[in-house]
């Protein structure tokens, strides 16, 4: 009896955390989207989901800590809730990041921006991968696929160098651009961020499902 | 298998029969010195029998055979010249229950020494505080040493009883399921006995308890119907074992 309640209790914990991998991923391409189309309604819609991410990491954690208090889980259980109280943690600063990119977003359509730059929108594509990466692992444990995290970090990390760059030569060139090439500077800055917090996510997955530890960075 | 320096006892490739029945499949499992090493596993998978057989308490069981070698220090136990009471001495056991003497606390714990030769009357008190201080029990029971020990608690009992053992300067101590009579809080005080006794001697234990193999042990060995399934250090057991079935089992899938 107390071995079938764990059992529910751990499937609804895996599922409501499935959920809100979910959740922050459709946050992401949203954000991407609005980003690459200066659209402040989507943009909009993320900034307002952001209240369900911070619902959803308080509860899961509260589910987490009540099944430790009452089942002491074991291996592989205990790999699994204690990943989950990690991976929580990492996906709600992702959501947080995908809420201050669209806000960004919106102060740049409010500043008559049309376009975005081709490398903050790869910036963007990357970090859509990478956290869909993690969701899709933690559904199906198939930890293959982060075999290809570190060189999309890595890439994020070459292309946050060369918008900073790039917006530092426009800037010094055109002081009026300051204010917009701060925005695109900020919003890389929490694209590269989100690739971090993904391959941290990506480590604790490979201990759930492995138990080796692995650094992704 | 992890490579082992060091064992006190060195269990290789024991078979193990109650009659026609057998009990234990081809066990390997090494006892290192100085570390407490678990056996944990679901009833009747030969646990018992296992510790039981290293100092020779199945003997005493009609129709047990043996086979394979059971070294201790590099000599057979069960070779042609042991002799069984001094292995018992040197191998130390501890029971699921209190089993104290219906005697004074006292004479519990002298029966041992003077058995095995000790008459002089302060080395036999100077064993008596040495023993009970070892096994945390003195400050509870110093101003009632000629009372029954049959009137402690059942935590002070089997500590008694741990003090008992310790008497008689053992190497190895044998615990069978050594708390699960036990309250909680007479259940850490044994825990932190048996932390504390690693220091001078060598403890195997079987256990029901998964915490507390986890938390005590430095190796585990996990056995099912007589096989030893798996045997590993402690932390890599109850994190990431090598086999599906221990997984299983720690996590109470079955057993």
């Amino acid at each position: 009896m107390r071995m079938k309640r764990f059992i529910e209790d751990l499937n609804n914990l895996v599922g409501t955390t499935n959920g809100f991998g979910n959740l922050v991923l459709s946050m992401a391409e949203r954000s991407v989207y609005a980003l690459n189309n200066l659209d402040a309604e989507v943009a909009k819609s993320v900034m307002d989901d952001y209240a369900q991410v911070d619902y959803l990491d308080g509860l899961i954690e509260e589910e987490a800590l009540r099944i430790l208090m009452l089942f002491q889980p074991m291996v592989s259980d205990m790999r699994m809730v204690a990943v989950i109280l990690k991976t929580i943690t990492y996906m709600e600063r992702i959501g947080k990041y995908c809420y201050n990119v669209a806000k960004a977003v919106i102060y740049l359509s409010d500043a008559g921006v049309k376009r975005s730059y081709k490398n903050i929108s790869a910036m963007g594509e990357l970090a859509v991968d990478m956290i869909r990466m993690v969701t899709e692992t933690m559904k199906d444990r198939d930890i293959t696929r982060f075999e290809e995290i570190s060189a999309k970090d890595q890439k994020m990390d070459e292309l946050r160098d060369l918008v900073l760059n790039k917006s530092v030569e426009y800037m010094s060139r055109d002081p009026c651009c300051v204010d917009v090439c701060t925005y695109f500077i900020s919003i890389s800055k929490f694209f590269e961020r989100i690739g971090d917090h993904a391959c941290k996510s990506a480590e604790k997955i490979t201990y759930m499902v492995n138990g080796k530890r692995v650094n992704y960075n | 298998m992890v490579m082992i320096m060091d064992n006190v006892i060195d269990i290789q490739n024991v078979n193990l029969w109650y009659g026609d029945h057998q009990a234990l499949f081809d066990v390997s499992m090494p006892v290192q010195k100085n570390k407490v090493t678990a056996l944990i596993g679901p009833s009747g998978c030969g646990k018992s029998t296992l510790i039981r057989s290293i100092n020779r308490m199945n003997d005493l069981i009609d129709g047990c055979r043996v086979e394979g070698r059971m070294m201790f220090h590099g000599e057979d136990i069960y070779g042609p010249g042991t002799d069984v009471i001094k292995v018992r001495k040197k191998i130390g056991m501890i029971f699921q229950k209190p089993n104290p003497f219906p005697m004074s606390v006292r004479d519990n714990i002298t029966y041992g020494p003077k058995i095995h030769g000790i008459t002089d009357k302060d080395k036999l008190e100077e064993i008596l505080e040495k023993s009970l201080r070892e096994a945390a029990l003195w400050e509870e029971v110093k101003d009632r040493l000629d009372k029954s020990a049959m009137s402690l608690s059942g935590g002070q009992q089997q500590r008694l009883c741990i003090a008992r053992t310790l008497a008689v300067s053992p190497e190895v101590i044998l615990m069978d399921e050594p708390t699960s009579a036990l309250d909680p809080i007479a259940t850490s005080k044994i825990e932190d006995l048996i932390t504390e006794l690693v220091k001078e001697y060598t403890v195997v234990i079987v256990t029901h308890n998964m915490q507390q193999a986890a938390r005590i042990s430095d190796y585990t060995g996990f056995m099912y119907i007589g096989e030893m399934v798996e045997f590993d250090k402690t932390d890599k057991i109850f994190q990431n074992p090598s086999k599906e079935m221990t997984d299983r089992y720690i996590s109470g899938r079955f057993g």
